[in-house]
């Protein structure tokens, strides 16, 4: 479905996207990675928008570069807020349904439908000035599916989404994904892509710097040294204990005193091994963390092997 | 055909969007300031003893509807067409749409320059109620074809300059009417042959049958900045204009890239 072969994309001597290779067939994908990492750059060149510097894009067996074949069977959504204020959020969702060819009629019903599928039903005739974020999100999301497409391109849809919204969003997409329609979700957190699909593409300054299901990705973390946050009342007394372990690489501990930082290559044990180890020392374990539970740790980490500077 | 019907729709949609408030007074505007100041004139005027013939009435007019209000309402409609769409991040959401970027270019050039011609001929209507011109019918048919033909030219000039340099757009579309129509339209060389002016000018002047009366009796220089062409001619190279312009912009636009600012 997409296939990107070595694809550089430069903004003047900025790299908006780093080399990047991959293939993707039919299904459901989430792109994460933080703010400015290269996602949207990346959506924009698999919907045409910008052509890559360096390498070739295809989506769908196309170059998606002015390709109104491709345009017809895709649905963008992109991050960007921009609505016209005075304009009602069917008027607009049906001129953008006759850009797609569809007659004023039949326009005028997907609009509806779309809106209505959205959760937008008795707020569709209203000027989009008086939306709140999260409405003008859903229409945004209408817009991308009045014309019916097979594959649908969302850039942060759940922005602005109240908890009831991300919930009724993220139905939506499941159930799009049930249909057996494909689906490319960019988000920066992580959560919010893996209640809706278990295939990531992780990607940071510009690089893709992983991709496969979560469980590859958590496995393939777990050869890596990880950080591993441990509050507790007796931290040095904890720390030494868990030098004398194997799977314990190093410790350190916090300022202030309140907690010990601890690198393994092997986070689960010491997550099942630690009631064992304090049993019956009087230390009262407050808190664990781990660095890759964060999605901005894991890119940190990623980064860094990426970089060389973890093996 | 569907080409044309995603571009009616445009023309639809963006017709819906002008009608507000603050947009249609700035119609209004345009539609009474000629018919305005011909009124203060003719009122400051008094009983001279020498009064302005048809003819300056209707040079007046020449200056100040296809030269000034379509000009004008021009430069607020057609040349910030696309830069108000990436400012307004809304460019995306065509762009994605087969045949999405021709069919902006070519609604938002047509409303603009019917929203215009309306202005241009409201004004040209009053105008001519104020001055009660002799030939009134040779008045309104010359600077009526006058107004569509201007809107049509000079929207096909501004589409462009607002494609290639969307961002400052509206500078460059003010430069380009100081320099090249109002200055270098006066050269009398063959530079002002380039010109949107130089044709309209040779239109009044042939339509209003000036050419063995009114230009006879004026200096040479008037003879250099207007082309003795036929008139068909004339209105074939600004046909020609327009479309090539809108024709080379829509080329322009497709082969651009342009993508919202702050996305990342």
């Amino acid at each position: 479905m997409i296939e990107l072969d070595r694809v550089t994309k430069l903004y003047g001597t900025v790299i908006g996207v780093n080399d990047i290779s991959l293939s993707l067939g039919p299904g459901a994908y989430g792109l994460l990675g933080p703010n400015g990492s290269g996602k949207s750059t990346l959506l924009n060149l698999m919907t045409g928008q910008l052509r890559p510097t360096l390498g070739s894009v295809r989506v769908r067996g196309g170059d998606p570069w002015n390709n109104d074949e491709l345009y017809r069977q895709i649905g963008f959504c992109p991050s960007s807020e921009g609505l016209y204020a005075n304009v009602s959020g069917f008027d607009w969702v049906r001129y953008l349904g006759e850009l797609h060819g569809l007659g004023r009629h039949e326009a005028a019903s997907r609009a509806e439908e779309a809106l209505d599928l959205v959760g937008l039903a008795n707020a569709m005739h209203r000027e989009m000035g008086g939306y709140s974020r999260g409405m003008r999100q859903r229409t945004k999301l209408a817009q991308a599916l009045v014309h019916d497409p097979e594959f649908l391109i969302l850039d942060e849809p759940f922005n602005g989404l109240d908890p009831v919204g991300r919930h009724e969003m993220t139905e939506l997409l499941r159930d799009w994904i049930r249909e057996g329609k494909s689906l490319l979700l960019a988000s920066h957190i992580l959560h919010e892509v893996e209640v809706i699909t278990h295939s990531f593409l992780l990607i940071c300054g510009g690089r893709l710097l992983a991709s496969g299901t979560a469980e590859e990705v958590h496995t393939w973390l777990a050869d890596v040294p990880n950080e591993v946050t441990i509050r507790c009342n007796r931290p040095r007394e904890l720390g030494l204990r868990l030098l004398a372990e194997d799977v314990v690489e190093s410790v350190r501990f916090e300022r202030g005193g309140g907690g010990l930082v601890v690198l393994t290559r092997s986070p689960l044990s010491i997550y099942e091994r630690l009631p064992a180890w304090i049993d019956g020392s009087g230390i009262e374990v407050q808190e664990i963390q781990s660095s890759d539970e964060s999605l901005h740790e894991l890119f940190g980490t990623l980064m860094r092997i990426h970089r060389g500077e973890l093996m | 055909m569907i080409q044309l019907a995603r571009t009616f729709a445009v023309f639809r949609f963006e017709w819906s969007r002008a009608l507000t408030v603050p947009r249609m007074a700035w119609w209004l505007v345009l539609a009474v300031f000629p018919p305005g100041l011909v009124t203060l004139v003719r009122f400051l005027e008094g009983d001279p003893p020498d009064p302005p013939g048809a003819a300056a009435w209707t040079f007046l007019l020449f200056v100040l509807i296809p030269c000034v209000v379509c000009l004008m309402g021009l430069l607020l409609w057609a040349t910030p067409w696309l830069q108000s769409e990436l400012e307004g991040k809304t460019w995306t959401y065509l762009a994605v749409r087969p045949g999405g970027k021709t069919a902006m270019l070519v609604g938002k050039y047509l409303t603009a320059v019917s929203w215009t011609a309306l202005a241009g001929w409201m004004a040209l209507a009053l105008a001519l109620i104020v001055i009660s011109p002799p030939d009134l019918v040779r008045n309104a048919a010359a600077l009526g074809a006058l107004v569509l033909l201007a809107c049509l030219a000079y929207g096909a000039v501004f589409v462009l300059l607002g494609v290639i340099v969307p961002k400052r757009a509206m500078v460059s579309a003010v430069v380009y009417t100081l320099v090249v129509e109002f200055l270098v339209g006066l050269i009398p060389a063959v530079v002002n042959e380039l010109t949107v002016q130089y044709r309209l000018r040779a239109l009044l002047v042939k339509w209003m049958d000036w050419e063995q009366t009114l230009l006879r009796d004026l200096p040479e220089f008037f003879r250099l900045v207007l082309d003795s062409g036929p008139a068909w001619q004339q209105v074939l190279i600004l046909l020609g204009i327009a479309g090539g312009l809108v024709t080379l912009s829509a080329v322009i636009v497709r082969q651009r890239e342009l993508t919202v600012t702050g996305d990342e």
